[in-house]
């Protein structure tokens, strides 16, 4: 997995053109997707023409921000006139009429898109199994999951089929399949990135975010990804520091806060991994301060209270009408409840039911017991971040687990996002990097801090691909 | 006793939807024309914004209502059921942003904002999106009116308001209405979709007459919504399976809080046009004309405007006559003057009537013929001279023996018949007055 | 604890056809999830507040019509059309 700065090195300095960098990650894709399933639609031709236009503009001296980097992206985000499928039958021959802005952002600043990537189907899992397309494997074991839903994200920047990818996370689905596959993954602060052209799945909770091998094409990407659109009207109007500060980490200035709730009930080789990087950091002379979390296990279904009924609603549009699978039968009635029967697999239908239910009138009570919940851990984790400035905890409770293991147990298959969905929830920033391994599967550490505070998460996660170790057993 | 209460929609005129920029006018636009990803809903839109245009229209109607603005940021919430006409199978609706207005001594609950969805015809099951996304403003009604009359009054007093404030994107539209009624012993119910004052008069008045034959039956009056059958002229119960609906009301996420500033209301309140009501008493004052017929020219707002324009020019009592009858005409159109077009036609139509050019019974012509076709233009009419009405009244006389005869005897009727063959004969080009006074001169000299 | 009548039910108005077989797999999961969610009421409930994730206030859009130049693109995504209207059985 080569690191950024060395491919823009080399692209910039003439070592190699846009179309030849281009042509080595086709070479790996075509040898290593097969097996691996990242991508579900792959834009060669259209890449190839991207890759030829800015050969002239990089022999010119320009090309900024990514000088023919390669993208990957998500297929829940849009681009016109390319299938968007979400991972889902009811989508298969879905094409937008228009192009989400994070990835007119890419275009304009001259990426190539190689194609739209693998995901749990309309990115409801933690796996990577449930895509109406066949399951992603993970890239360092293909007899592993690559987590999810971002799982052909993960898997892509892992094999080095592509240098950045386009993912989403709602409950953790970049940080999981970034912990997984051992890249960086991070999910922003809700709102720095636009969400137009995402198939919404929870809308409070949705963020676009970069997954890539270092921090350093992180911060690249987040350059570039962040800011105002209009045709966003919940996004922020800011913009972070991301490559200006990448090196200016100082330990010495910061507190790291940790909590035993983030630990309990995790597999010790994960709990070792994460105390290894808060002694790293600690070694550096970080401040290590005792901060006061709900227990996760308690908490962490506060996420399905809210993103259900959130996301029932999303998906009422899929009716067979106006896109997408279509049953045809005698009645409006039947037409709809079958095109949405067949159309959807098993956990979407699942989720559905739920977000209904607990949205249903009659049901307050659980409404208003998400809404209680949601703002319990608001005020917690305001709290806490009075008295530090980034919280470390391990990104998932296990280390990758094997194709068809969890699959058909939803409720355990929940619990892989107990420590990634308290930053979506709170819309604070999150991220996932490679800190350490168990029989040569990744294990992901997360740093989480206030709002608007990524570019720091960005710059400490620097600070320790330049100065740390990974732990391994 | 009975009680009545509405919830009316009004399509606002706006240059562009509630969400997003799509053009409104879905009438005249070739079928999913006006519309973008927002407003058919494809994965991954999002609203932009809110369309400041509504804001203002919608505040002018509540401040014209009397409500008052309530101090909160107005916020949308989303109202989820299916139907093919409703792109997202949610309705986007906010929360009422004005309460406790009145108007014709009827109390206005609340007024808020919501989209229009797009048109489903039923039976061809063909669906059109251009109308979704088009803004509304739903005005909610306590169920303050007792009588057919009154809940017709409101409604007229109410349009004529909307017309004076201008914000009705179609006139020929108008606006919708869903009404509740109930009768002493029975529950409310709802009849939804009318879209008439006429229609919302039918509808009303065979509710009522159903709910009173169902308790002298001994049946019992259940609380539910039917729909409004303006063919048959009947109400019809809609099935279990549209209105078994749990709307899951959720506040809409993608949608920022919107404050409505209160230096915009100032604004909107000095800038307030002449209301129907002050209209009434400057006609009663300027031009002393009665009570009645000054809410009758009111209440249609081009009529008002044209009455007074006619009487500068001829004399109230000339306009008053003039305009009445239009009135009358209008109504047995269920039209309004704002929508028949070319009206300066009325004008050049009093012009000549008033001016002697054209006799009664062609005037009577032309102004339906105005009314009915938008070609018609009208042009004086040459009149005959008094010898050629005496060679024709000559001519009838001779070919009418019988009548000859029966007037001889004293029938009075006859000379109106003769009269009329006259008149038919010229094709109205006879001044009726003329005619008489010729034909009696003739059948003197008999 | 819900019964498969409640679900039943909860399809209709999610307009999901559910097969006997899903509805008999789906009942106990859901009922699982339930219990699971009930889990949350152990946490020091805060008072509920409505929650907000974004800074911004509204701000209003100029009311300029603008036509949508692909709207042929959209009309091709519908899965079945009559000219240029989307096409749904003429019964409810």
């Amino acid at each position: 997995m080569p690191m950024i700065e060395e491919t823009l090195e080399r692209i910039r300095n003439g070592e190699i053109t846009p179309s030849e960098h281009l042509e080595e990650k086709i070479e790996i894709l075509e040898r290593r997707d097969p097996e691996l399933n990242a991508f579900i639609t792959k834009t060669l031709d259209i890449a190839r023409e991207q890759a030829r236009q800015i050969d002239g503009v990089v022999r010119e001296g320009g090309g900024e921000a990514f000088y023919g980097l390669v993208w990957g992206i998500k297929d829940n985000f849009a681009l016109k006139g390319v299938r968007m499928t979400c991972g889902s039958k009811m989508l298969e021959n879905y094409v937008p009429p228009y192009t989400a802005t994070p990835v007119e952002k890419i275009l304009s600043n001259h990426g190539i898109i190689l194609g739209k990537l693998n995901m749990d189907e309309f990115a409801c899992g933690s796996s990577g199994e449930t895509s109406y397309f066949g399951p992603t494997k993970n890239a360092r074991n293909p007899e592993y999951v690559p987590g999810g839903s971002s799982s052909g994200a993960g898997a892509a920047v892992a094999a080095g089929m592509v240098d950045l990818a386009l993912g989403s996370d709602t409950g953790g689905s970049i940080r999981n399949p970034a912990s997984f596959n051992g890249v960086v993954g991070l999910k922003p602060t809700y709102g720095l990135v636009s969400r137009y052209g995402l198939a919404d799945l929870a809308m409070s909770l949705d963020v676009p975010g970069p997954l890539a091998p270092d921090a350093y094409g992180i911060a690249l990407a987040m350059d570039v990804l962040q800011g105002y659109d209009p045709r966003d009207r919940v996004s922020a109007k800011r913009k972070l520091p991301f490559l200006r500060s990448v090196d200016s980490f100082d330990p010495e200035r910061v507190r790291i806060g940790i909590s035993e709730s983030l630990l309990s009930g995790v597999d010790p080789a994960v709990r070792r991994t994460t105390e290894h990087v808060v002694n790293f950091f600690e070694s550096k002379g970080s401040e290590i301060v005792e901060v006061d979390l709900p227990d996760i296990w308690v908490a962490f279904p506060t996420y399905y209270l809210v993103m259900y009924p959130e996301f029932a609603s999303a998906m009422q549009k899929f009716d067979g009408i106006k896109f997408g699978h279509r049953v045809d039968a005698d009645t409006l009635y039947d037409t709809v409840a079958r095109s949405r029967e067949e159309g959807f697999g098993k956990e979407i239908k699942r989720r559905i039911i739920m977000g209904t239910f607990i949205s249903m009138a009659k049901n307050a009570e659980w409404y208003k017991l998400a809404l209680r919940a949601r703002t319990t851990l608001l005020q917690m984790f305001q709290n806490a971040f009075r008295k530090v400035d980034i919280i470390v905890s391990p990104t998932v409770p296990t280390p990758p687990f094997k194709l068809g293991e969890r699959v058909n147990d939803p409720v355990k298959m929940y619990m892989a996002d107990a420590l990634t969905v308290p930053a979506n929830l709170t819309g604070i920033p999150a991220i996932s990097f490679p800190a350490g391994w168990k029989d040569d599967l990744p294990i992901g550490v997360q740093l989480m801090g206030p709002r608007f505070t990524d570019h720091v998460l960005v710059s400490a996660v620097r600070f320790f691909e330049k100065e740390g170790s990974q732990w391994s057993e | 006793m009975v009680r009545i209460g509405f919830e009316i929609h009004v399509q606002l005129k706006t240059r562009s939807k509630l969400f997003c920029s799509c053009p409104t006018n879905f009438l005249e636009a070739e079928p999913n024309t006006n519309i973008c990803p927002i407003c058919t809903a494809q994965p991954g839109s999002k609203p932009d914004g809110i369309n400041e245009e509504v804001i203002r229209k919608a505040v002018l109607v509540a401040l014209a209502l009397n409500c008052k603005i309530l101090d909160r940021p107005l916020r949308f919430m989303r109202k989820h059921y299916f139907y093919p006409d409703l792109p997202s199978n949610y309705q986007r609706t906010s929360e009422p942003f004005a309460v406790e207005g009145e108007l014709n001594g009827v109390r206005i609950r609340e007024i808020h904002i919501e989209e229009d969805p797009g048109r489903y015809e039923l039976r061809e099951g063909i669906v059109d999106y251009n109308r979704s996304g088009v803004p509304l403003i739903e005005i909610v009604t306590e169920p303050d009116m007792t009588t057919v009359e009154e809940a017709r009054d409101f409604l007229k007093h109410l349009r004529a308001v909307l017309d004076y404030l201008d914000v009705i994107l179609y006139p020929e539209i108008g606006f919708r209405v869903d009404a509740n009624v109930s009768i002493e012993g029975g529950e409310r119910v709802e009849v939804k979709n009318i879209n008439s004052i006429h229609g919302v008069v039918r509808a009303l008045k065979y509710e009522i007459a159903r709910h009173k034959r169902m308790l002298a039956m001994g049946k019992k009056i259940v609380r539910e919504t039917r729909h409004w059958d303006e063919v048959r002229g009947v109400t019809v119960s809609l099935r279990e399976k549209e209105t078994a609906e749990d709307y899951r009301y959720m506040p809409d996420p993608d949608i920022p809080p919107y404050s409505i500033d209160s230096t915009l209301v100032e604004e909107l309140r000095t800038k307030m046009p002449e209301l129907p009501h002050q209209k009434r008493d400057r006609l009663i004052r300027d031009y002393g004309i009665d009570e009645s017929a000054a809410w009758t020219f009111v209440l249609d707002k081009e009529l008002g405007d044209l009455f007074e324009s006619l009487a500068k020019q001829f004399g109230v009592k000339n306009a008053v006559a003039f305009c009445l009858n239009l009135r009358g005409e209008l109504n047995y159109r269920d039209k309004y003057l704002a929508e028949i077009p070319r009206r300066e036609r009325l004008t050049k139509l009093a012009e000549l009537y008033f001016g002697g050019d054209i006799t009664k019974p062609v005037y009577v012509e032309y102004l339906r013929k105005i009314l009915d076709d938008p070609e018609f233009v009208p042009i004086a009419q040459e009149q005959l001279s008094d010898d050629e009405l005496r060679t024709i009244a000559r001519e009838i006389i001779a070919a009418n023996p019988q009548a000859i005869s029966d007037y001889k005897n004293g029938e009075k009727k006859a000379v109106n018949f003769l009269v009329g063959q006259i008149v038919a004969r010229t094709k109205g080009r006879a001044d009726p007055k003329k005619a008489i006074q010729i034909l009696r001169e003739e059948l003197q000299r008999l | 604890m819900l019964t498969k009548e409640d679900l039943g039910h909860i399809a209709k108005i999610a307009r999901i056809a559910l097969t006997e077989e899903e509805m008999n797999e789906l009942l106990p999961q859901f009922n699982g999830i339930l219990q699971l969610l009930e889990r949350v009421k152990q946490l020091p409930l805060a008072e509920a507040t409505a929650i907000v994730m974004t800074e911004n206030e509204g701000e209003f859009r100029e009311d300029v019509a603008k036509t949508f130049e692909d709207y042929d693109l959209i009309v091709e995504q519908f899965p079945k059309k009559r000219g240029r209207y989307a096409e749904v059985p003429p019964n409810l």
